[in-house]
């Protein structure tokens, strides 16, 4: 390290870590699918304006309504005036149901990470540098947190909850439940940081509590954090889709992956691409965000021999 | 004049009554350097740390240029902040790895601005192309320098060096130390330095203080002690100091210390030393020793040489 000095100066350990994430293929694919995602959420409205059919509108023409709503043509209805199909029994268009789901999904997903990860973060750092009893009471609150059956408690939580608006609900109560995991990262590698001579040079450089906590310290725990948000936002995603999924999300007509998942196991015998399509949606989500995450966690490795 | 820092009866226990450092007074005069030897475990970084307040003292008093700052609040201290610095052991520990040089040498009161950083690189040696580049990117000796000038960015009066060549090649340790010298005179700094063996300091120090398991066992001038040491601690660490002259080094006895040095948590009776001294006489189990002047400087023995 010392003995070769980098051509290019001022590299940062940051800058060495997205080098190599540029060279790894599975960071690569997990990244496009990513950016599709993402750019299929953000970019909804035009989609749904290309392909003609928005969220909502029925289109009775798409279904047979003798035999109880069943989409006219093979594969659920998949052709040239409806890309994915039509939802059985309404006949409202599958893609744009899809596309505004992933902004639902996207939405929910990063902003309960982004809480979780804020929240944990700060809380985190504060008990592994003051340490003594307020690390203890922060501790057993974490612990008891976390000792919780998530899921059945959040499905409580939403079932009595009152209904004024369910997108911060789920975003609110999926974040209470999980910012202990991170604060649990976060105080261990404060703990062993608090130790090092650069954080004692910091105090007697007449540096505050809030410098060395968040530009001492929290620089160089960068990495985890990085790598539990992009393993937090799949899981999150996957939360949602359960809570949807088992009638305690989003409320139609807001349409969600989960949601239709639900929907559609009323009719995967007769209808089948309407089940398969927002599974692969969720699956390969859920696949790409694992996939950068752990390759983040490779490359911010210290130990990597690709330097 | 009063002395720039003078500590009284310092004391640090440790959970788990490890008595670190056990009443250790000295002082230090504006621009002078006083040498802080003794084996590692002594306690050497504790009473440098207590100075510095990184750690609260047990008991005793430190008085920095005539205000008490034993237990002033971290409020109270910050205007003497920039006065009291500290050089650290470790280059790369104690730079933060994800910060630049420049955001370094400037700390976290951002004291310098970029010219001023340069200034400051040029005079410890390096240049501003050094300015931007991270920890990783620099050897040992480039850390170390860093180091200093992140002290000297507030214009000390006195800095605490805490074995600042120990973790550095032989080769670089002596251009450390001349710097540090050159430093000394620019300024007019007065420095703590801290050292395991009394080679580092020979050329460095005014005045030398040897520790042994938290407690001061000889303090005086430094040719007086390295010329006739009265502690026989003292003489063993003298005698372990390389001679310029091979003959001479040659020919000269090494006196070897037996053991190694007890625990800190239970000290034994009487003198510290005793089980390790070849001149143990039954009061030396009995009855520790006081600092009293002997020929010309302290020492804590009740049979100096
Ligand atoms: N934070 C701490 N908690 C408990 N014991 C400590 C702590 N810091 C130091 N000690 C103990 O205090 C004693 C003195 O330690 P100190 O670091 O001051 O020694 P030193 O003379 O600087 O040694 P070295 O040459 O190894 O740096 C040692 O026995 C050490 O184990
Ligand atoms: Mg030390």
């Amino acid at each position: 390290m010392a003995t070769t000095p980098s051509t290019r100066s001022g590299r940062s350990p940051g800058r060495i870590a997205f080098d190599r994430l540029k060279r790894d293929p599975a960071a690569l694919f997990g990244a496009s699918i990513v950016a599709v995602f993402v750019a299929v959420a953000l970019g909804a409205p035009l989609l749904t304006a290309l392909s003609g059919w928005d969220v909502q509108t029925f289109d009775k023409s798409a279904i047979d309504r003798s035999l109880g709503g069943v989409p006219y043509g093979d594969l659920g209805g998949i052709g040239a005036e409806h890309w994915l199909g039509v939802e059985p029994g309404t006949g409202r268009d599958v893609f744009a149901r899809i596309v505004y789901g992933a902004r639902v999904s996207l939405l929910i997903s990063v902003a309960a990470t982004a809480v979780t990860v804020v929240a944990g973060t700060v809380i985190g750092l504060v008990a592994g540098y003051v340490g003594g009893r307020t690390d203890t009471i922060l501790c057993r609150v974490m612990d008891l947190v976390m000792s919780f059956p998530s899921l059945i408690f959040m499905l409580a939580l939403l079932s009595v909850a009152p209904d004024a608006n369910r997108v911060l609900l789920l975003i609110a109560i999926m974040s209470m439940f999980s910012w202990p995991y991170v604060g649990r990262i976060v105080r261990g590698q404060a703990l062993s940081l608090k130790h090092q001579e650069f954080v004692d040079a910091a105090r007697v450089g007449g540096g505050r509590a809030a410098h060395i906590l968040f530009k001492e310290m929290l620089p160089n725990i960068t990495g985890p954090i990085l790598v539990y948000t992009t393993l937090a936002i799949p899981a999150n995603i996957g939360t949602e889709a359960a809570l949807s999924f088992l009638g305690v999300g989003v409320r139609p007509p807001t349409p969600s992956w989960g949601q239709m998942l639900d929907d559609s196991l009323k009719w995967y015998q007769v209808v089948p691409s309407y089940f398969i399509v927002p599974s692969v949606c969720l699956f390969l989500t859920v696949l790409a965000f694992t996939l950068l995450g752990d390759a983040l966690r490779d490359a911010l490795d210290p130990r990597g021999t690709n330097a | 004049m009063s002395p720039l820092l003078d500590v009284n009866d310092l004391r640090m226990t440790f959970r788990g009554g490890v008595r670190a450092v056990d009443g250790v007074s000295f002082s230090v005069r504006q621009g002078e350097t006083l040498g802080l030897v003794g084996e590692s475990g002594c306690g050497k970084s504790t009473t440098g740390r207590m100075i510095v307040r990184l750690l609260e003292p047990s008991g005793g008093q430190v008085t920095f240029d005539g205000r008490d700052i034993t237990h002033v609040s971290r409020r109270r201290l910050l205007p003497l902040r920039g006065d009291l610095q500290m050089v650290f052991q470790d280059p790369f520990t104690s730079l933060n790895p994800r910060r630049t040089a420049a955001q370094i040498i400037s700390g976290p009161r951002r004291l310098l601005d970029r010219d001023g950083t340069i200034a400051l690189l040029e005079r410890v040696g390096l240049g501003a192309e050094h300015a931007d580049r991270y920890p990783h990117e620099f050897s040992g000796g480039q850390a170390q320098r860093i180091g200093i000038a992140r002290a000297l960015a507030s214009r000390p009066k006195l800095v605490i060096c805490d074995e600042p060549v120990s973790a550095l090649d032989v080769s670089i340790q002596a251009q450390i130390v001349n710097l540090l010298r050159k430093l000394q005179e620019e300024e007019g700094l007065a420095y703590v330095f801290i050292a395991h063996d009394l080679s580092v300091v020979a050329h460095m120090c005014d005045r030398v203080a040897v520790m042994y398991l938290g407690r001061i066992v000889e303090i005086g001038d430094r040719k007086t002690v390295y010329a006739d040491p009265a502690h026989p601690y003292t003489r063993a660490l003298v005698s372990a100091v390389p001679l310029p002259d091979p003959d001479l080094e040659q020919d000269r006895e090494r006196i070897v210390l037996l053991g190694d040095p007890p625990n800190p948590a239970s000290p034994p009776a009487g003198c510290t030393f005793n089980p390790r001294c070849a001149k143990a006489q039954n009061i030396c189990r009995q009855e520790a020793p006081v600092l009293r002047l002997v020929r010309g400087r302290q020492a804590a023995c009740h049979f100096p040489d």
